[in-house]
């Protein structure tokens, strides 16, 4: 590592600091957003994520930005990464919302998405603690707006 | 209702609240792009962030084709005017006439590619203009509502 290398801290709403390479944190479009606005003093709030999500976030970060790190090696670090509980997939796509990283949002993303596969509505809001919101009357609504998708 | 663990404060985010229910509505829609048209339409009855999302034109333009328009333009603009895209996608999945009504195109439901189906008359066939070789008969089995039969052929046209 060169002399100039700049580090940043990064603060997450439990208060736990993360000191980490400039080059690496600026994976995270807002934060390269603050750097280049110079926005940045000397903590980075993240209002947003907390110090579980981050330390998964950073693991991420740092193993995509080794140096001559096989496809296959992060092939399978990232199947590792996405086998985790849902509220911690879930905590980590609103992370990767608000830090704007596209790369492990998608990867999330798709990981829900493979979850979902498949199953009835019932079986998802059981599995993923999700509350059914409507009323009757909406229900049917729904139904019927999308019956074509089913014939 | 059993122990929800969304209220343990290790998982718990700024809010409080852990559920897949409860993500962006712009998050909802980024899981929708690995998802096919029916199985987007299964999850709008989750709830309504889910169905907000599972009728975003985001969504839907991903699922459409890139060369729609040419099949919107089969149709009266009235029939499609003010459509959302979802609509859209739902209006294209069922058979379109066109050409006299020997073609149908239409849009598969689940990998939204563009499907043709042409009818035997709108097909260029050696001697089917010949009733010594070939007999169209009306039925109800083909969208076209009249087949042909292909009679004995010459040998020559047997390939």
């Amino acid at each position: 590592m060169s002399s100039s290398t700049k580090f940043l801290t990064l603060k997450t709403c439990d208060d736990k600091k993360f000191v980490l390479d400039e080059a690496i944190a600026v994976r995270s479009q807002t934060i390269k957003n603050m750097v280049e606005d110079d926005c940045v003093s000397n903590v980075i709030p993240l209002p947003n994520v907390n110090s579980k999500t981050m330390t998964k976030v950073i693991e991420y970060w740092k193993k995509h930005s080794e140096e001559g790190v096989s496809k296959d090696v992060l092939m399978d670090f990232d199947k590792a990464f996405v086998k985790v509980h849902h509220s911690i997939l879930h905590a980590l796509i609103l992370a990767a919302n608000f830090l704007n990283d596209k790369e492990i949002l998608d990867m999330m993303c798709q990981e829900v998405a493979d979850r979902i596969k498949g199953k009835t509505p019932e079986e998802i809001r059981k599995e993923f603690d999700i509350k059914n919101d409507f009323t009757p009357e909406e229900e049917e609504e729904i139904r019927k707006e999308n019956a074509w998708a089913f014939e | 209702m059993g122990a929800s663990l969304s209220n343990t404060a290790e998982n718990g985010t700024a809010t409080g609240r852990t559920g897949l229910g409860d993500i962006p509505e712009s998050c909802v829609a980024c899981v929708f792009m690995y998802l096919t048209p029916p199985e987007i339409c299964n999850l709008a009855r989750l709830n309504r962030a889910f169905r907000g999302a599972a009728s975003s034109d985001a969504v839907w333009e991903s699922k459409l084709p890139s060369n729609y328009h040419h099949m919107l333009d089969l149709l009266p603009p009235w029939r499609y005017e003010g459509l959302s895209k979802k609509n859209i996608f739902a209006l294209l999945s069922r058979p379109l006439s066109f050409d006299d009504d020997n073609k149908e195109v239409w849009l598969d439901r689940v990998s939204g590619r563009i499907c043709m189906s042409i009818s035997s008359k709108a097909m260029s066939i050696t001697s089917s203009e010949d009733r010594r070789h070939w007999n169209w008969f009306a039925t109800d089995e083909s969208s076209f509502l009249q087949v042909p039969d292909c009679g004995v052929l010459p040998a020559s046209l047997v390939v």
